[in-house]
């Protein structure tokens, strides 16, 4: 047995304590600067407020002693420009907010950006995007140059669509590959217009997960003028591909066209006959009882479940008015 | 309408005219409307004349009335303004010749029979003019109207607070209150007045949650003083539907323009004085 002297113990137990001491000292000490800070911003709030609903209706300009002194008054700042960004619109109060925060917040964003820290990083990158500050595009392409996280990497590349939306896709097609999916959709809900159009004109250079992601949002949009385009997909030898259309399709709330459903049951995979036979619900029920027959005894348990599901709604009399419809 | 043995329209006289008069004045003053009082001098042709003139232009809801002057005839319109006065005179002018009217909107409860009438034929006597339009004898009554805003982000509240506070409503003084959530709205006690009561809400409330806030205050007794303004962050036709069904009065859906709003809440508030 290995004997340890009282007096190791009793210094290890002292460092303890010391180090608990510590501790409750620091979070003590970050709390009540946390409370500072939190009086400070509610007394902002208290005093200008009513001053800036007129500065952002123009009714008044923004005065000197709007202008944030440190990061308490800061955060009171950006709660107001939240405030209206999220539930007002037009009336200029976006181009306000842009010009003041360009002028007035950039400084305070401009530490940040260089800050070592991530969150301080982000949060600067959010504002950026948020209060569409052009002065720190500079220094955002700067910070491409680093070595940085996916989230970083994704809050740029809205940065770049929002301020420079022409050629944004031949800048980054290539880079996009490495976002999630979802990262992708918001990307493709963001885009404006034209660059919409630009990226799906190039669909065979896009990265698998940008091209699902991109079907994924034909769909939602439900834009029947892409029914063509997303038509001419169910030739892609990747089957992902081809199920991904088929939910666009079906996405889009309409009587599928017949060459659309043959193509769907021939399919050898299952997900393309599944999808194939939700969308006869919106069938005539002639048709889709003729359909029906020639999949009944499909190999899928799920296929065949749907085709059922969808004879006992036709001999309900609400599912004959609904395929009627 | 007030038909003779002949069918027609009768011509009142004195005192009958002051009753209907009060009446009349009272009823459009409880409903927050407008009544018209049109004087109409006619020195080419008899009274009887004018009168019978008169009886096939009016609505059966009109009343006709006789001055102390021969020459002249009076016609109430009830749910009138000034504009509808106009109408009723230009077709009345195609059909005769040298007539001269004035025409008085009434509003306000101090407005009395005889002092207008008076001042209507001195404005007919001093006048050029075929149609001389009254400036009204005071203004309209102040009314206070109740407001509340509901929303949980407490700087849009008082965004829209501001908005209301600075909005020219004439006639209307409004006070407004904000709330947070559902149920400090309902158990503040607020809503328990006869005011008319404007409500600016947030589909989506803590505690209790804006439709249900929208059906509280549809199922008590005295619903029709209520105005409410929806708003949403979801634009869905679905919920919108569901809104409008269970008795939102307007919807707006965020982010919207401020504008928009003050116009919306402007056009409600002019409701109350048709």
């Amino acid at each position: 047995m290995i004997g340890v002297p009282v007096t190791a113990v009793f210094f290890g137990v002292m460092l303890l304590f010391l180090v608990l001491a510590v501790m409750t000292v620091y979070l003590f000490a970050a709390r009540d600067s946390q409370e500072r800070k939190m009086k400070k911003a509610d007394s902002y709030l208290l005093r200008n407020s009513k001053r800036w609903y007129q500065v952002l209706r123009g009714i008044e300009t923004a005065s000197q002693e709007l202008v944030p002194s440190d990061e308490a008054e800061l955060a009171a700042v950006e709660e107001i420009f939240r405030a209206y960004l999220t539930n007002v619109s037009g009336d200029k109060i976006k181009e306000r907010i842009q010009e003041f925060a360009d002028v007035h917040l950039a400084p305070f964003y401009r530490k940040k950006l260089k800050s070592r820290n991530w969150s301080e990083r982000m949060n600067a990158l959010y504002r950026i995007e948020d209060f569409g500050m052009e002065s720190l595009i500079g220094d955002v392409r700067r910070l491409e140059r680093k070595k940085l996280t996916a989230d970083e990497r994704f809050q740029l590349h809205l940065i770049d669509l929002q301020f420079r939306p022409d050629g944004f896709m031949e800048r980054n097609a290539t880079r996009l590959g490495d976002l999630s999916e979802y990262e992708a959709r918001q990307l493709f809900f963001l885009m404006p217009e034209h660059v919409f159009n630009e990226t799906v004109a190039m669909f065979g250079k896009l990265a698998p997960v940008l091209q699902y992601g991109l079907i994924e949002v034909l769909g939602m949009r439900q834009d029947l003028m892409r029914l063509r385009f997303l038509e001419e997909l169910l030739d892609s030898s990747d089957p992902e591909i081809r199920i991904r259309v088929l939910r666009a399709i079906d996405a889009f709330g309409i009587r599928t066209p017949d060459r659309i459903l043959e193509r769907a049951f021939d399919s050898p995979v299952w997900e393309e006959r599944f999808l194939g036979a939700r969308m006869l619900r919106r069938v005539p029920a002639d048709e889709a009882a003729r359909y029906a027959s020639r999949m009944r005894d499909d190999p899928s348990w799920l296929v065949r479940e749907e085709i059922r599901a969808l004879s006992v709604r036709q001999r309900s009399p609400e599912g004959k008015m609904a395929v009627l419809r | 309408m007030v038909p003779n043995k002949a069918g027609t329209q009768a011509v009142l006289k004195e005192p009958y005219i002051q009753y209907v008069f009060d009446l009349l004045k009272a009823n459009a003053l409880r409903g927050r409307r407008v009544m018209v009082m049109v004087l109409i001098r006619a020195e080419s042709e008899t009274a009887s004349e004018t009168a019978f003139r008169l009886q096939s232009l009016v609505r059966s809801t009109d009343v006709l009335f006789e001055t102390d002057r021969q020459d002249e005839r009076g016609v109430l319109l009830p749910m009138s303004g000034a504009d509808e006065a106009r109408s009723f005179l230009n077709r009345l002018f195609r059909e005769t010749g040298e007539i001269k009217a004035a025409v008085l909107e009434i509003f306000h409860p101090d407005t009395e029979l005889r002092a207008s009438i008076e001042d209507m034929q001195s404005a007919i006597d001093r006048e050029e003019g075929a149609i001389t339009f009254m400036a009204p004898v005071s203004q309209r009554p102040e009314e206070e109207v109740k407001v509340s805003v509901l929303d949980p982000d407490p700087l849009f509240r008082d965004v829209l607070g501001m908005a209301l506070g600075q909005l020219d409503t004439p006639a209307v003084r409004l006070e407004v209150k904000t709330f947070g959530d559902g149920r400090s709205f309902l158990q503040s006690g607020w809503t328990a007045s006869a005011h008319s009561h404007l409500v600016v809400m947030n589909d989506l409330l803590p505690r209790q949650n804006g439709l249900d806030v929208l059906h509280t205050l549809r199922s008590l007794p005295n619903d029709g003083k209520f105005t409410i303004l929806m708003m949403t962050r979801r634009n869905s036709e679905e919920d919108m539907t569901y809104a409008y069904e269970s008795g939102a009065d307007g919807y707006l859906i965020k982010p919207f323009n401020l504008r928009l709003f003050e116009a919306q809440v402007k056009r409600l508030l002019t409701r109350l004085w048709s």
